[in-house]
Order: C-alpha cells, then sequence, then structure tokens
C-alpha cells in the first residue's frame, strides 16, 4: 500500500458496518435483480410479437366465429387446434375493396401416435402456394427448381429435416422441398407446411388407409384465412365489413391480437415491475437515510479529514463513493442471481410461456447484456440519487464545528 | 510568517452573541515557536481554527507568508491546509478504520505530491515518533500517548510550515507529555517548522520561544508587545 484511496478509504467504511452494509447489499439486489428478470421476461415477448408481425405479413386473421381464440392460440404459441370453414370464404374476402391478399391455412392433427410424423412436436398445416405471403417469403435454403405441388413440403426452421430429404406424414412419403428462417417461434419454427390440395389428398388418403388415424379434414375445408390489406385502406373498416358480408366468421386484427399479448403479461407480471419500481424508490430513501446518520456519526473523522486537506469536493465524492459501491454490489449481486436464476429455469419458464401463450424469443446475447447494463444504472443511480443530500450536507459543514461536535 | 489582524470570532448561540475571540492582532515569524496558555474558554482553540482556516473569522485577516487565507476559495484554502499546516487536536484524530502507517498517508490522498514519497516518508515520520513498530496497528490497539504521537507524524508528512498543537498533551501522562514536547521542539529546529501550542502546562509554554496568555477572546500577555 503506497497510498490511501478515496475507494480505500469508503472500502474501510463499508467494512467497519458490515450488518448495515450487508442489509443494504441485500435490499438492492431484491430491487435490481426483479427489474433484470422482468425486463428480460418483457423484452422476450416483445420480440416474439415483433417477430410475429413480421412473418405473419398480415394485418387480419379471418376464423369461423367462436374459434378466433384457438387461432391465436395456433399461432402464438404453436399449439394445434382444429376448426375449419368452407373455402369460399376467401374469394368473398379478396372481393372486398381494399383487401390485397387473403391466404388461407389449414390446421391438420399431428395426433403423436400412429403414422402421424417423423418427428414429435411438430405442426401441420396446409398452406395455399398461390395466395400465400406468409410462408415462401421467409425461406432459407431450397432445393433447386419450382415446388411440386404433389409431393413437396416446406418445414419451419427447427424441424430437424434437410432440403432434398424424404418425410413421411401419415405413411405418405414427401420431400423437403425448403426449410425456413428461424425465428425462435414455435408456430414458424416447428411447422411442416403442405400445398393445400395435397392437404386435402392426404386426409383422403388417411380415411382410407387402414391403421392411420383418420383426419378431420376434408376437401374444401380451411382454418383460418390471414388477410393484407393495402396501406391506405382503414384495417378496422375493412374487418367491420368482412363480419357484416360474410356470416360466421370472426376477424381479429393482428395488431390488437398481439398487443393483447403484452397486456396480458402485463397484467400477469407487470406487479413485478411496479414492485422493483417502489423498491427502488424506498431504497433510494433507504440510502438516503442511512446515510444522513453516517454523515453526523463521522462528523468528526469528516472534519478531520477537511483539517488534513481535504476539499468540500473529495468530502462530497467520498459519500457518494460509499453510498455508490454499496449499491453497485447489490445491483451485480441482482443481475447475478436473476441470470443464474434464468440460466437453470429457462426451460421453466420458457414452458410456462408456452403455457400462457405468450409468443417469445429468447433475447440474444447484447440484449440480455444491455438489460444488465441499465439494471446496473439502475443500481448505481440508487446510490448516486439516494446520497447526494447527505453528501451535499456534509460539504456544508465547517471543519471546526465538525471536529468539536461530540467534544 | 503568521500575521492576524483584528481577528474576531463571534458565535451566536440562540439570541445571545460570545464573543470568543476579540481583535487579536498577532505576529509569528517563521521558525518560531510560541505557547498559548489560558482559561478554559479564553478563545485559544478558536483562535487556532480561524489561523488553520478551520473556522471562517466574524471580523479580521489571517495572512499566512502574505496570503490572506479568508479570501481564497475552498480549494485553494484546503490545499494550503494540506501543504502548509498540520494540525495536532486535543483529543484523538486518528480515523479508526485506517493502521497507523495508513493514517500517517492519509494527507497525500488529498494532494497532487507523488504518492510513493509520502509513503516512504510516512514510515520516516512513524520513526522519527518511535512507532515504527506498529505502523500496522489499528488506532484501538495503540495507547493514548501512540495514538498522538501518529497524529505528530500525520501532522508532518507534507512538511508543513506551519504545526497548530491544540492541548496536545492535555490527556497524556506527564512523562509522554515532555516526550512529546521534546519531540516538537525537536521537529521545530530540525525542520525549521513554526508552532503555535496551546497548553496548560506553564511549565512546558516556559520552554518555548514566546508564550502568550490568553482571557476572555483577547491576548494580554506577549513579550513582543
Ligand atoms: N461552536 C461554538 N458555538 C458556540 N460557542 C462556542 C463554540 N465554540 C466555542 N464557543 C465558545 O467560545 C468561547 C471560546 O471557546 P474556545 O475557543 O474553545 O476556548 P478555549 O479553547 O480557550 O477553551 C467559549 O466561551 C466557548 O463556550
Ligand atoms: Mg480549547
Amino acid at each position: 500500500m503506497t497510498s490511501v484511496s478515496l475507494s480505500y478509504l469508503a472500502r474501510r467504511n463499508i467494512v467497519r458496518k458490515s450488518f448495515r452494509s450487508i442489509v443494504l447489499i441485500f435490499a438492492v439486489s431484491i430491487s435490481v435483480g426483479v427489474l433484470f428478470s422482468t425486463t428480460l421476461m418483457l423484452k422476450s415477448i416483445d420480440k416474439g410479437i415483433k417477430v410475429e408481425m413480421e412473418r405473419l405479413g398480415a394485418d387480419l386473421l379471418v376464423a369461423p366465429v367462436g374459434y378466433e381464440a384457438k387461432a391465436r392460440t395456433v399461432l402464438v404459441s404453436g399449439e394445434p387446434q382444429i376448426f375449419y370453414m368452407g373455402e369460399e370464404v376467401v374469394d368473398k374476402i379478396i372481393a372486398i375493396p381494399g383487401v390485397v391478399a387473403a391466404s388461407p391455412q389449414i390446421f391438420m392433427e399431428t395426433s403423436s401416435y400412429l403414422l402421424c410424423c417423423e418427428i414429435l412436436e411438430t405442426l401441420l398445416v396446409g398452406f395455399d402456394p398461390e395466395t400465400d405471403f406468409t410462408v415462401t417469403p421467409w425461406i432459407e435454403s431450397r432445393v433447386d427448381g419450382p415446388i411440386d405441388y404433389e409431393r413437396d413440403i416446406i418445414t419451419g426452421g427447427m424441424v430437424a429435416v434437410y432440403e432434398g430429404y424424404a418425410y413421411y406424414i401419415y405413411g405418405q412419403e414427401f420431400r423437403v422441398y425448403a426449410r425456413l428462417q428461424k425465428t425462435g417461434l414455435n408456430y414458424f419454427d416447428r411447422t411442416i407446411f403442405i400445398p393445400r390440395a395435397r392437404a386435402y389428398k392426404l386426409a383422403q388418403q388417411t380415411k382410407e388407409r387402414k391403421g392411420v388415424a383418420p383426419l378431420k379434414l376434408s376437401s374444401g375445408d380451411v382454418s383460418i384465412v390471414l388477410v393484407r390489406v393495402s396501406p391506405n385502406a382503414n384495417v378496422t373498416k375493412i374487418a367491420e365489413q368482412i363480419k357484416r358480408d360474410i356470416p360466421d366468421v370472426s376477424v381479429l386484427k393482428i395488431q390488437d391480437m398481439l398487443a393483447n399479448t403484452k397486456q396480458i403479461f402485463l397484467k400477469l407480471f407487470g406487479g413485478l415491475l411496479v414492485f422493483s419500481a417502489v423498491l427502488w424508490v424506498a431504497n433510494t430513501l433507504m440510502i438516503s437515510a442511512i446515510f444522513s446518520t453516517i454523515v453526523s456519526e463521522r462528523q468528526r473523522e469528516l472534519g478531520i479529514l477537511r483539517a488534513i486537506g481535504a476539499d468540500r469536493n473529495a468530502v462530497f465524492r467520498l459519500i457518494i463513493l460509499e453510498a455508490v459501491i454499496l449499491t453497485s454490489i447489490g445491483g451485480i449481486l441482482g443481475i447475478a442471481v436473476g441470470s443464474i436464476t434464468f440460466t437453470i429455469f429457462k426451460s421453466h419458464i420458457l414452458s410456462s410461456f408456452t403455457m400462457l401463450k405468450f409468443p417469445y424469443i429468447w433475447p440474444s446475447s447484447p440484449e440480455i447484456l444491455a438489460i444488465g447494463l441499465g439494471s446496473f444504472l439502475a443500481s448505481l443511480a440508487m446510490g448516486i440519487i439516494g446520497a447526494l443530500y447527505p453528501g451535499f450536507i456534509s460539504t456544508k459543514l465547517e471543519p471546526y464545528f465538525a471536529i468539536r461536535k461530540g467534544e | 510568517m503568521i500575521v492576524t489582524e483584528n481577528l474576531t470570532k463571534i458565535y451566536r448561540v440562540g439570541d445571545r452573541d460570545i464573543e470568543a475571540v476579540i481583535d487579536v492582532g498577532l505576529r509569528i515569524s517563521d521558525n518560531e515557536f510560541v505557547s498559548i496558555v489560558g482559561h478554559s474558554g479564553s478563545g485559544k482553540t478558536t483562535l487556532l481554527s480561524m489561523i488553520g482556516g478551520l473556522t471562517r473569522p466574524t471580523k479580521g485577516k489571517v495572512f499566512v507568508d502574505g496570503i490572506d487565507i479568508w479570501s481564497l476559495g475552498d480549494k485553494e484554502l484546503s490545499k494550503l491546509r494540506n501543504e502548509k499546516i498540520g494540525f495536532i487536536f486535543q483529543f484523538s484524530s486518528l480515523i479508526p478504520t485506517l493502521t497507523a502507517l495508513e493514517n500517517v498517508m492519509l494527507p497525500a490522498t488529498f494532494s497532487q505530491n507523488k504518492k510513493k514519497e509520502v509513503a516512504i516518508r510516512a514510515e520516516e515520520m512513524l520513526d522519527l515518533v518511535e512507532l515504527s513498530h506498529r505502523i500496522d496497528s489499528y488506532p484501538s490497539q495503540l495507547s493514548g500517548g501512540e495514538q498522538r504521537r501518529v497524529a505528530i507524524a500525520r501532522a508532518l508528512v507534507n512538511k508543513p510550515k506551519i504545526i497548530l498543537a491544540d492541548e496536545p498533551t492535555g490527556d497524556l501522562d506527564h512523562e509522554t507529555e515532555k516526550d512529546v514536547i521534546d519531540l516538537f521542539l525537536k521537529i521545530n529546529k530540525e525542520f525549521n517548522t513554526t508552532f503555535l501550542l496551546v497548553t496548560h502546562n506553564i511549565e512546558l509554554a516556559m520552554k518555548a520561544d514566546r508564550k502568550l496568555v490568553m482571557d476572555q477572546g483577547k491576548i494580554i500577555e506577549d513579550p513582543n508587545d
């Protein structure tokens, strides 16, 4: 040791009152840990929603009346749901002015028993290559040549197959024509898309073959229609018109549907954000109170430092430094505990998100880092803001009076 | 060289004014060893504090080497305290969380001086006060006399031109008291340090080049007047 730095002085003081320091660090770590974890979850849902929007590329979703919640479940959490309506809906929608594109999708059973699918936990969806705007634009790699409607399928980025390979569905051989870009969302990543006409034929084949669970699907059924409207059209008006013109359908605005998801999340977890904000304020006040006590407890010491040559600025920095060291330790601890908890329970958290039907995409490392950094800054701010007033008071003491205190 | 002009301090307590120091004019040459005696409450501590830049006079001026110290800003005044003045208080003034050596190095924390030199000098000063063997002890592990000697070492570490000592031996036994004063005299001779020493011990006060007597805020005896 060749010199005594301000931070060394501050650290010695922290160690001196170890119980008080530990309590403070603990309190800070809870509020920062909760802030970090909740923000991380919120971010993952935000990302999920954004990618979902982008990939669907649709403004409206039309489903049989009463099935809108189930349609949402399929798209948001990738869980199979079976319901159908007649395909004439598609033409009626297209005929409405302002509608630019309308493409149906057909959800099929993927009963894991018998001969459905080689890979479990996939979703089987029929799509219409002629009108499609949600599947083919996102192809990452494919075999050369045009798609063969009779035998080709397109698979999501997480289905463990390669383009060109054979794939069996209900005993029928298909060729993997293309693979889609990975998104992190179940619906897009775990789906096998079959051209619509072939889907009807497959359903027929399951009904004729013995030893296979027959699909409920009949020729001409569609589950949902994804609708894109012209950029200058009024989405709400068009939604209303679809409902008016076409009997027995319900119309969901994609934007509302996803915004709704975020609302639900905030209802469930927003309390935690509020909790951490309240804790933040409470901790900042606590630091203010503790440091006011510290400043008066140590008046004489501060006076001695001033006599030795510390200027007001140095005394102020010493007080702030002590608070910031405490809160940043608390912050780092909170973030570390939050991260470890997340790492350990990641699969639990994600599966509960799936159960709650949240779209989610795990934030990237830089994003996690940024959230961690933000949370850390929140802990720094706690120390700086909390110690600001006591620090200011400490500079106002005239050395003589400070030194004679408690004489 | 220390010069005071009409130095006055009035404390306001409730609606009562306490005239602690009244119109003190003093001249202390470089290298001089001056002692101040006087009853308790006669204003000695207040006078020393104004000269050392610890409390602002109500009226009057303090010049240290020609600088009107109370016209300085906080930064400059702090720098002056750090570099030119060493304080020794009447109570233990060590920082309890720091070792003896760290306490002695503390002035360097607030100065631009080369830290390494100060560290070396800190050890030299502890050697001078004969505490080389206790450099890693904390104040609570030292006796009152030892603590005072650490404080003296700290006051000397930045080679100040002036030492202001306020009853530095009040709570020490007679033997230790004598040792401390002898140490002061030695420092005064060896480092050409100016001393302003407040003491109750007339016998010790007599050892100074000049003895001042204070009473009711005024200097009532000064051989130079
Ligand atoms: N901070 C203060 N507030 C009010 N009165 C004070 C204060 N400090 C000292 N005094 C008064 O000023 C007078 C001189 O005090 P002091 O300088 O401590 O004298 P001494 O050091 O000679 O005992 C005393 O009457 C004392 O009560
Ligand atoms: Mg006194």
